[in-house]
């Protein structure tokens, strides 16, 4: 599903050349549900940008789906980021002045769809999060939890094969990071492939593979 | 796509509301800016219908402020002075005229007639004002010294006024009811007369004959004479000496009706000129500040751009969003500012011609919409830019 | 604290230069139509050259003569003024001038055209002239009709380059006249002394303005103090209301007023009072701040809102809603005066330009004292008219949306 071959990160500014990922070789198979840790600047944010095309390796190759994806084009990726990907993040990135159903349309923007069939997309994947009774409420009125709920429901709508979570229960105690969790795991269950970044070593032991960082290489 | 925008848009309808009002008074600016330069334009290209080379124009004071107040003794001083000017050798014609060419006034009023308002502007002229400007005589004659014994009055009216009175044939013949007491009627049309020169409106004028045997006739307070080229300051002072002489206790003034011209076109220009200027820096000062406020919005926005391009928004559907969102703000200040601006019309505080409105609102909807899009230029690009992976990690 | 309010109002203009400057820019330009406006409407009605003792001064400018079915306005004629102005009693000088015609002159066989102004001996007396050189005609010259003018500087320069015009003559309107004076050019603002000669009004060519009831004619009465305007006014209206008219029948109503310029401009425009006049001025100064204005609220709303973390700080450790408010408004008001200072500066540049345009005659646009004062005033009405919403929206954030940033 996903394969990262010798891949390296190098972030330049004027003068220092910091390097966040050194000929790094990974793979991820279709259905797997797989966890990156490690301590901070390791490089799995990194590592998660590359995966999720927001960012293009110093050298070495990224293929998903056995389609060789670094050196595309802007359309190319965002169109890749469109339909095979679906984002989660820490600090939830829900537009605030946008409804909770507004929220969740927005990937569907990017692709030519009826506005009927974006609202019923939308509702559905509220519906997978248990969050029907929302749709009409401004993020600011939800609680952490919900407002994560929100935003993986925003990344199941477009029904992507590949979730990329970012310490997706960082923000959240341990009772609503467990619900997050419990959804990520049934829709990895369902057929999804989820790479997620988290601190939480009782959270990576529900995985099915764990990948640890240091300093921007492997170590196991 | 535009209905999201439109949700968000509204959403922030606090902010939106203060950029739309920005918009709407800018519209409201440029639209007064632009009325007045298409008027203007508009008379430009129409001729004023006599010429102004070579003619000059004496004023007199005859003591008496007001022009109402005369005595047949001043008639009869008017006309000795202006036979006077008439026998000077370097003189070709001499007319007389009570608001010449680029003077300041004039007499003109509404009148009820068959039933509707119509706008008349007045001269009092003698037989040889035609041949001073040059007057071009379509239909009808001139006036002529058999005039003096007619029971009515003769008139001469310009084009649009004979269209504006007798829309449906010709105006010859026909008798304007101006005056309750005598008759006033056209004997001819001249192609066009537009007293206040090219800059300004075109007005329906009626030329009513001075009539030197009439006791209560009006004397007119100036002699307009159309002197050969190459005359000299000399000779100025030769015309105003002989024209003293003839009546010692008026008082003459002489400017040549190009000096009138460019005195009244200064006057015209003047307050267009200060208006733009003052529109031109109030527009700079909206488009720095649109940009400003676009800016720091865009600023303000990186998750949220850095977020649509992780879901699968391109550079340029960013691009796009930004420039579509402000025009959709533009738009709603637009719609507020033409509504106002049609109020005028339908309201009657000034008659503005539709010739002028409407290109006036296209030009200022044109302006507002470049202005927008300009100030959209920079921010929207910086949106563009956005590295997602950057403003997502940002907090 | 208002210095701890003011430091920080400069850190926060340098540390976006962009919006400081866009807003500079703004508040610069608002203020400068603002001052110069105000600065022309200054030397159209106060004091300025050469009517110094405008505080004691009252005049007849405006006439009106009216009957069933004739009215005349204009001027006031010479003979209503003799019965009226000419016999009011206490008061310190009154003077009786024509208003400014526009005449031709001709020097050697060159012609100028000149303002010329017939004024009696008294004139000179009201007004403060500066003479160049010579003196002023007198009220014997007057009453003799001497052929005496005193003429300004400019009209010195045309005539005669930079020789003395004393017992020198000029032909005006075909009449010659000796040079008794020169004096300072007075500006067109100053309707009632201006012009660019001064004759005798006993030379005029036609003793017919003395039958006139409304005709070219201004006086103006100078009280021995302040005071006594009042008293003057009151004498005054009695006098026009026991004049005689010559046409009954035709004319039934005689209406003028002692007044000052202002006074006469309100009721002209037929406005109820001066003070309905000062509302109209300030209408139009508040109808063209409005676009700057919301310009302006808009960059502090976007000012605002990029600081929203800043404020969620304060709030966090105690700051109440009031100080926020007067941190803000301080600091936008520090941003106006800062803007109206500039505005001074580019005021007195462009009323040097329009001095230097001579599109008014001979002005004398100066900014002094009370238009710096003005411009105070008004730099302080369009920052707090522009930062009092904007301060307002910024205390109502919450304090937890405004730490998150979302505000």
């Amino acid at each position: 599903m996903i394969e990262l071959s010798n891949v390296t990160k190098t972030y330049r500014t004027d003068k220092i050349e910091t390097l966040a990922l050194q000929n790094l070789n990974l793979s991820v198979g279709a259905g797997e549900l797989v966890a990156v840790m490690g301590p901070s600047g390791c490089g799995k944010s990194t590592l998660l940008n590359l995966v999720g095309l927001l960012d293009s390796p110093s050298s070495g190759h990224i293929s998903l789906e056995g389609e060789r994806v670094n050196g595309q084009g802007d359309r190319y990726l965002s169109r890749l980021r469109n339909e095979k990907l679906g984002f989660i993040f820490q600090s939830f990135h829900l537009v605030s002045d946008l409804r909770v159903v507004d929220n969740v349309e927005i990937p569907l923007l990017y692709r030519a769809m009826s506005s009927k069939e974006r609202r019923k997309a939308a509702l559905e994947a509220l519906e997978r999060v248990g969050l029907s009774s929302r749709t009409g409420h401004f993020p600011g009125q939800l609680s952490g939890g919900q407002q994560q709920r929100v935003a993986i429901a925003r990344a199941i709508v477009g029904k992507p094969k590949i979730l990329l979570a970012d310490e997706p229960t960082g923000n959240l105690d341990s009772q609503m990071g467990d619900e997050v969790m419990s959804i990520l795991e049934s829709l990895n269950d369902e057929g999804s492939t989820v790479v997620m970044v988290t601190h939480d070593a009782r959270l990576a032991q529900k995985t099915d593979r764990v990948v640890r960082l240091f300093d921007g290489r492997q170590v196991d | 796509m535009t209905r999201h925008l439109l949700k968000l848009l509204w959403n922030r309808k606090r902010m939106n509301a203060l950029i739309v009002a920005e918009i709407c008074c800018s519209f409201l600016v440029l639209f007064s800016v632009g009325a007045g330069l298409v008027y203007i334009a508009n008379n430009v290209r129409q001729p004023i219908g006599f010429t102004h080379q070579n003619v000059w124009n004496v004023a007199i004071g005859m003591g008496q402020e007001s022009d109402d107040e005369f005595t047949k003794q001043q008639l009869g001083d008017f006309e000795r002075a202006l036979r006077e000017a008439k026998s000077i050798p370097f003189v070709e014609y001499a007319g007389g005229s009570m608001t010449p060419p680029f003077s300041i006034g004039g007499s003109n009023g509404n009148w009820k007639l068959n039933g509707r308002y119509v706008k008349l502007s007045f001269d009092d002229v003698t037989d040889g004002f035609r041949d001073v400007l040059g007057l071009e005589l379509l239909e009808g004659r001139w006036f002529e010294p058999s005039d003096d014994a007619q029971s009515w009055r003769p008139v001469v009216v310009d084009r649009d006024a004979a269209r504006t009175l007798f829309p449906d044939g010709s105006a010859v013949g026909k008798s304007i009811p101006v005056s309750d007491t005598l008759e006033h009627r056209i004997v001819g049309v001249v192609r066009e007369y537009r007293k206040n020169g090219e800059l300004a409106g075109n007005d329906n004028f009626v030329l009513m004959r001075v009539n030197f045997v009439k006791a209560n006739t009006r004397p007119p307070r100036n002699i307009l004479v159309k002197v050969k080229p190459g005359t000299t300051a000399a000779d100025e002072q030769a015309l105003l000496a002989r024209l003293r002489a003839v009546v010692p206790e008026w008082s003459f003034e002489l400017r040549t009706l190009e000096q009138l011209r460019a005195q009244q076109r200064k006057l015209q220009l003047l307050p267009i000129v200060i208006g733009s200027i003052i529109a031109g820096f109030l527009v700079l000062m909206v488009t720095l500040g649109l940009t400003g406020v676009m800016w720091q919005n865009v600023t303000r926005r990186t998750r949220e751009i850095g977020l649509r391009r992780a879901l699968g928004a391109t550079g340029s559907d960013v691009h796009r969003q930004i420039l579509v969102e402000i025009l959709i703000v533009a738009s709603f200040g637009l719609a507020l500012g033409i509504a106002l601006v049609l109020q005028v019309p339908v309201l009657g505080i000034i008659d503005i011609p539709a010739a002028v409105l409407v290109p006036a609102i296209v030009l200022a909807i044109l302006a507002i919409l470049g202005l927008v899009a300009l100030c959209g230029l920079y921010p929207s690009l910086l949106a563009s830019r956005v590295e997602p992976a950057e403003a997502l990690h940002y907090e | 604290m208002l210095t701890n309010y003011l430091k920080l109002a400069i850190k926060v203009l340098l540390r976006r230069k962009f919006f400081t400057f866009v807003s500079f820019f703004g508040v610069c330009f608002t203020l400068t139509v603002l001052i110069v406006a105000t600065a022309m409407l200054d030397h159209e009605f106060s004091a300025h050259y050469p009517e110094l003792k405008l505080d004691r001064m009252v005049g007849v400018h405006r006439a009106r003569m009216s009957g069933p079915t004739n009215s005349r306005d204009a001027a006031a004629g010479y003979r209503v003024i003799e019965r009226t102005v000419r016999k009011l009693e206490g008061a310190e000088r009154i003077t009786v001038f024509q208003l400014h015609e526009q005449v031709a002159a001709y020097q050697d066989g060159r012609k100028l055209t000149l303002w010329l102004k017939h004024a009696d001996g008294e004139f000179w007396r009201v007004f403060d002239f500066d003479f160049v050189e010579g003196a002023p005609y007198s009220q014997v010259d007057e009453e003799r009709a001497g052929f005496v003018a005193v003429i300004n500087e400019s009209t010195r320069r045309a005539l005669f380059g930079g020789a003395s015009a004393l017992g020198k003559s000029i032909e005006v309107d075909g009449q010659r006249f000796r040079i008794t004076g020169v004096v300072r050019d007075v500006p067109f603002t100053r309707i009632r002394p201006f012009s660019d000669v001064w004759v005798p009004i006993s030379t005029m060519k036609s003793a017919s303005y003395r039958e006139e009831m409304i005709g070219s004619f201004m006086a103006v009465v100078l009280a021995k103090q302040k005071g006594d305007i009042p008293a003057l006014r009151r004498q005054f209206d009695e006098l026009v209301r026991a004049m005689p008219l010559p046409d009954p029948v035709r004319f039934t109503r005689y209406e003028t007023a002692l007044e000052t310029p202002f006074e006469s401009l309100a009721r002209t425009m037929e406005l109820p009072s001066p003070n309905a006049l000062r509302g109209i001025f300030l209408l139009f100064a508040v109808l063209f701040m409005t676009l700057p204005a919301i310009n302006l609220v808009n960059l502090n709303l976007s000012r605002i809102l990029e600081r929203s973390s800043e404020i969620g700080v304060r709030r966090a450790f105690g700051a109440t809603r009031a100080t926020l408010i007067g941190q803000f408004v301080v600091e936008n008001v520090v941003l106006t005066l800062i803007g109206g200072v500039l505005a001074l500066g580019l005021s007195a540049i462009t009323l040097s330009l329009i001095n230097g345009s001579g599109l008014i005659p001979y002005a004398q646009f100066t900014i002094n004292f009370r238009i710096f004062l003005w411009g105070f005033v008004i730099a302080l009405a369009f920052g707090l008219f522009s930062g009092v919403y904007p301060a307002w929206r910024m205390s109502r954030m919450s304090p937890v949306n405004a730490l998150k940033g979302n505000a």
